[in-house]
């Protein structure tokens, strides 16, 4: 996540978009800051778990019922559940509990329901 | 007086040819926008973060009430806003006229559904991002 952010935060300050066109492949500059992030994720995560991770994908298509964003890998998968947030700072965001399992698919981008 | 009509004919066409490719120069593909005036008819509710580590988006369905550029066949279109900096959909309310500017060559970076504007067992042909979204106005506005 700190890779991700710190990556994806130094593309943005160079002057790319948050997301554009991928084209041209998911690495490459016109893709967006967050889009490079994600494969920058998945090199890292690669280091971590040893094995090749090909993409990072967010899924958030449950978040409005469950609350939970999954973070899929190739090879593993972390569902992240997510407090509500305080109305006294409605941009905070606390992670309530994180679940390590099988992944429920290959990651994918542009990402699928 | 040939050469007189003759640079009078090579400026125009330079400033033809300027107006028609300066400030849409690298922006423009043919097929890219689907520009449409429409109606609000649901703002769904905003995520609970804004861009980072996550990319999320809040949606509209707006009402097509004419296709400017594009086509669009429909006579609703639910459309993703991304969220970050700032909430583009905040002062937007259910019927107001709005000018929507969609990236066709866009999906969203996450698929985001708030259970009010798209459930998640929708069935989803395309989905649609935005660009922008600006408030239409009139000749009396101003």
């Amino acid at each position: 996540m700190v890779g991700h952010f710190l990556y994806e935060g130094l593309k943005l300050a160079n002057g790319s978009p948050f997301t554009g066109d991928i084209r041209n492949g998911l690495s490459n500059g016109e893709a967006g800051a967050h889009v490079n992030a994600l494969v920058f994720e998945g090199k890292i995560m690669s280091g971590f778990t040893g094995q090749k991770e090909k993409l990072a994908e967010r899924r958030a298509v449950d978040y409005a019922k469950t609350g939970v964003i999954n973070f899929i890998y190739t090879s593993v998968q972390y569902d992240v559940t997510f407090k509500t947030q305080t109305p006294s700072n409605p941009n905070s965001v606390t992670v309530d509990k994180i679940s390590k399992t099988k992944p429920i698919r290959a990651p994918q981008y542009p990402p699928g329901p | 007086m040939k050469l007189q009509v003759l640079r009078i004919a090579v400026i125009s066409f330079a400033l033809l040819t300027l107006l028609t490719s300066s400030g849409t120069a690298g922006l423009r593909k043919d097929g890219q926008w689907l520009i449409f005036e429409g109606t609000v008819v649901k703002v769904g509710k905003a995520p609970p973060a804004v861009c980072g580590v996550l990319a999320p988006y809040r949606l509209a369905k707006y009402h097509v009430d004419r296709v400017y550029e594009g086509s669009y066949s429909q006579s609703e279109i639910v459309v993703d806003h991304l969220f970050c900096k700032m909430d583009v959909l905040e002062d937007f309310k259910v019927g107001d006229k709005v000018i929507v500017v969609i990236d066709l060559q866009k999906r969203p970076a996450e698929i985001w559904n708030d259970e009010e504007v798209r459930r998640k067992d929708d069935k989803i042909k395309r989905f649609y991002v935005a660009k922008s979204v600006s408030r239409a106005t009139s000749c009396c506005d101003f």
